[in-house]
């Protein structure tokens, strides 16, 4: 009889590591969504929680204490010019355009920027649209903070409708004091836009119909307004 | 023997064993079990091995030509994915697996640690039959909706959005029930030799290959439910409108491509940790020498299985990946030469000295030495990051694995055929085929796999049935290799054959002084029960 329990008792503990496993494997999904958050792996870009003069305002503090401790060489000098080039892609299952208005502009880090890109819907139907993105090299992704993104949220066009979908960004000035990318001088964000899934928007398009219709081809607010702000990404 | 037929016989004879059907179909006998593991093993080792011959049939000269005989099955180039599919997946979970861990883990496991039986004998018979629906289920994916021609690795997007039709769905709910089959093993093989071993014997005294089976147990414990959760995604991804693996819908290809690994790579430990054992055994006995380094050996396939865990991502390095991350993937992987190469210069200095006969399981462990050791000089080449992203997906990657799986793992199996047979089947066989055999299959596998290198190294791309004339000479040279392993195998059929028309039996202990495990002490062929009463030691 011990011997029969000891048998249950192993088989119960490796049929809890099974289900361990197991369940660790689903946990692997927002898991490896919230890694890639945290570290900006990938290039996986940051949501601003601060505004750009309150970051800016910390890291002089900060350069300021430690210059005074001595360690003059650690302190941002100045700010540091970076090149940040605009792409954008459209999934062929989406029959859209994606074009920055601007292909780069140069700023200086900690300096809040708005950059627009014009996005058309050529196909005949209106369409939901979902924009991944990343910034290369991936290493900069840490420091590319986003105030506001189309690329928050889905986007729906119109057949035929173009409208300007507005980035609000700023680099972090404490990129200047990271070593690691002491030669990135051009930063390239890039978005793609994937048709979302069709029964997601069916829905809410039956409400809007009226809203769309009477917004005509007014171009949206940069975002499409807080109210429509997706899942934090 | 005698003493039990005299006293009153039961029904069923001396030995309580069933007869006709039933005693295979509803079978509880770690033994009958086995046997049933090593015939399905042999019976789908040859199907993977026709797939492969008719790969490189395909790829003897550039163009397409045997693609084009099996038009019923679909457009050449996807017939061809859907063979190398095949080949891989039947070779991993139909071949290998059942062989190593199925067929001489039942047979010799309890035998070796003096135990009666398996701890869970009914959920041992429930392991063997989940297996064959899903042989059936893979084997049938391939005659609907044009096969699964997604690589054994079935990667999205190419499985989700790039494969509609039943087949992809055939193949994944096949790998569930080959998972769940060796789960279930799995947790057999660590209760039994957790709980049942003979007294006095600890686990520092227990022969290496149950050693190699714990920990492969252990790996597949682990490994096999990441799978399972991976393609449970990718069958909802596929049929009920999730994105785990879509980027539309906010997920990642690339998820499907770590979770896969990090079942993959403990994967290849799990083909080879067994074989690792088995040659432990061999070279033991017919170098008649204790093994070197007993605990060093031990603890060298426990530390082969730790790291092999934390290394998945070397599979990945043109994922994209940063230099930080790729520099530790790199170091990891090269950690794992050290626990391997304890293993091979401890049977090098088992042989040392000793008194070898060159014996054909013998002779199969030498070649298996060589042949994985090669492959694992190859393997520590692409285990840099800067020179895989060169020969990724390359032919010099299907050199390497097949070196160290294809040559690694097969000779293991082998080695131990021909190591334990006489005790299965009480019968010798012929010593003069079995070196034909290996003579052949040496010859035939080096030929076929060494220019594989040169050709990964001069940029030929896997998985495409069409090459540029420049490949056609080393392609020519691998393919008749290949058919020369084929003439081997067939060798090894006839040598079959000829043992089971043998009216020769040997005797409890063929392999004389080195052969100090327990299953030498019982008569060959072993009775349907053995270790009753638990031996001492």
């Amino acid at each position: 009889m011990a011997a029969r329990r000891a048998n249950r008792m192993t088989a119960l503990a490796a049929t809890l590591a099974v289900a361990a496993m197991v369940g660790a494997s689903f946990a692997a999904v927002p898991l490896y969504r919230i890694f890639c958050q945290v570290t900006g792996f990938g290039g996986t870009t940051q949501v601003a929680t601060q505004v750009a003069a309150q970051v800016a305002a910390q890291v002089a503090a900060q350069a300021a204490a430690q210059a005074a401790a001595g360690d003059g060489a650690a302190g941002a000098r100045g700010g540091r010019w970076i090149t940040v080039s605009m792409l954008g892609n459209v999934n062929n299952s989406l029959p859209w355009s994606l074009v920055p208005r601007k292909p780069k502009i140069t700023l200086r880090v900690g300096e809040n920027a708005l950059v627009t890109y014009r996005a058309t819907n050529h196909g005949a139907r209106t369409v939901a649209g979902v924009a991944t993105f990343n910034v290369t090299p991936h290493k900069a992704g840490p420091y590319f903070v986003k105030v506001e993104c189309f690329c928050f949220s889905r986007q729906t066009l119109k057949p035929g409708e173009s409208v300007d979908m507005a980035v609000s960004f700023f680099i972090d000035p404490r990129l200047a004091r990271d070593r690691k990318l002491d030669g990135v001088t051009d930063i390239a964000l890039s978005y793609t836009f994937f048709r979302a899934p069709e029964a997601d928007f069916r829905a809410p398009e039956a409400d809007q119909g009226q809203d769309l219709a009477s917004a005509g081809r007014t171009p949206p607010a940069p975002g499409r307004g807080p109210a429509r702000a997706g899942p934090e990404r | 023997m005698s003493t039990a037929t005299e006293q009153a016989t039961p029904p069923n004879g001396a030995d309580h064993k069933p007869r006709g059907m039933g005693r295979w179909l509803f079978s509880t006998n770690h033994k009958d079990i086995g046997t049933m593991y090593l015939i399905f093993a042999v019976v789908f080792g040859l199907v993977g091995a026709l797939f492969s011959v008719l790969v490189r049939m395909e790829m003897a000269a550039p163009g397409i030509q045997v693609m084009n005989w099996l038009f019923f099955l679909g457009e050449p180039n996807q017939v061809f994915n859907v063979l190398i599919t095949g080949h891989g997946l039947i070779m991993v979970f139909f071949m290998v697996m059942p062989a190593l861990i199925g067929g001489f883990g039942n047979w010799f496991v309890p035998l070796m640690i003096g135990a009666p039986d398996m701890a869970f004998p009914r959920m041992n018979n429930i392991s063997f039959w989940l297996l064959i629906p899903s042989a059936l289920l893979l084997v049938g994916s391939i005659f609907v909706d044009g096969g699964p021609g997604v690589g054994w690795t079935v990667y999205a997007p190419l499985s989700t959005v790039g494969a509609p039709g039943a087949a992809v769905d055939m193949a994944i709910l096949s790998l569930h029930l080959a998972g769940a089959s060796s789960i279930l093993g799995a947790i057999n093989f660590i209760t039994t030799i957790f709980n049942m071993r003979a007294p006095g014997m600890t686990l520092h005294k227990m022969p290496l290959y149950v050693w190699s089976v714990l920990v492969t147990a252990f790996l597949i414990l682990l490994a096999m439910p990441v799978l399972a959760g991976a393609i449970t995604m990718l069958l909802t991804d596929r049929n009920f409108g999730t994105a785990f693996f879509d980027a539309a819908g906010g997920g990642d290809p690339v998820l499907y491509q770590h979770l896969f690994w990090f079942f993959g790579h403990p994967e290849v430990y799990i083909l080879i940790l067994p074989g690792f054992g088995i040659i432990s055994q061999v070279v033991s006995t017919f170098s008649r020498k204790p093994i070197f380094g007993y605990l060093g050996m031990a603890y060298a396939m426990v530390a082969i299985g730790f790291v092999g865990f934390i290394v998945w991502a070397h599979h990945m390095y043109a994922s994209g990946l940063d230099v930080d991350t790729r520099a530790y993937f790199v170091a990891g992987t090269l950690v794992i030469a050290v626990p391997t190469g304890i293993k091979i210069f401890s049977w090098i200095a088992t042989m040392w000295g000793g008194s070898i006969r060159f014996a054909t399981p013998m002779i199969f462990a030498m070649g298996m030495i060589f042949l994985f050791t090669l492959g694992g000089v190859t393997g520590v080449v692409i285990a840099n990051a800067g020179i895989d992203i060169a020969v990724h997906d390359t032919y010099y990657i299907v050199g390497h694995f097949h070196y160290t799986m294809s040559m690694g793992a097969l000779f293991g199996i082998f080695t131990g055929f021909y190591y334990w047979i006489p005790k299965m089947t009480g019968r010798p066989y012929s010593e003069l085929l079995g070196k034909i055999h290996f003579w052949l299959l040496f010859v035939g596998v080096n030929l076929t796999f060494f220019p594989m290198h040169f050709l990964g190294l001069a940029g030929m791309p896997r998985r495409i049935p069409d090459y540029p004339d420049a490949f056609a000479g080393w392609n020519m040279v691998s393919t008749l290799g290949s058919y020369i392993s084929v003439l081997g195998t067939a060798v090894f059929l006839v040598l079959i054959y000829k043992m089971f028309r043998s009216k020769e039996r040997v005797g409890a202990n063929p392999w004389g002084e080195g052969a100090t495990t327990l299953e030498w002490t019982v008569p060959s062929p072993a009775p349907f029960h053995t270790h009753q009463t638990p031996p001492r030691s």
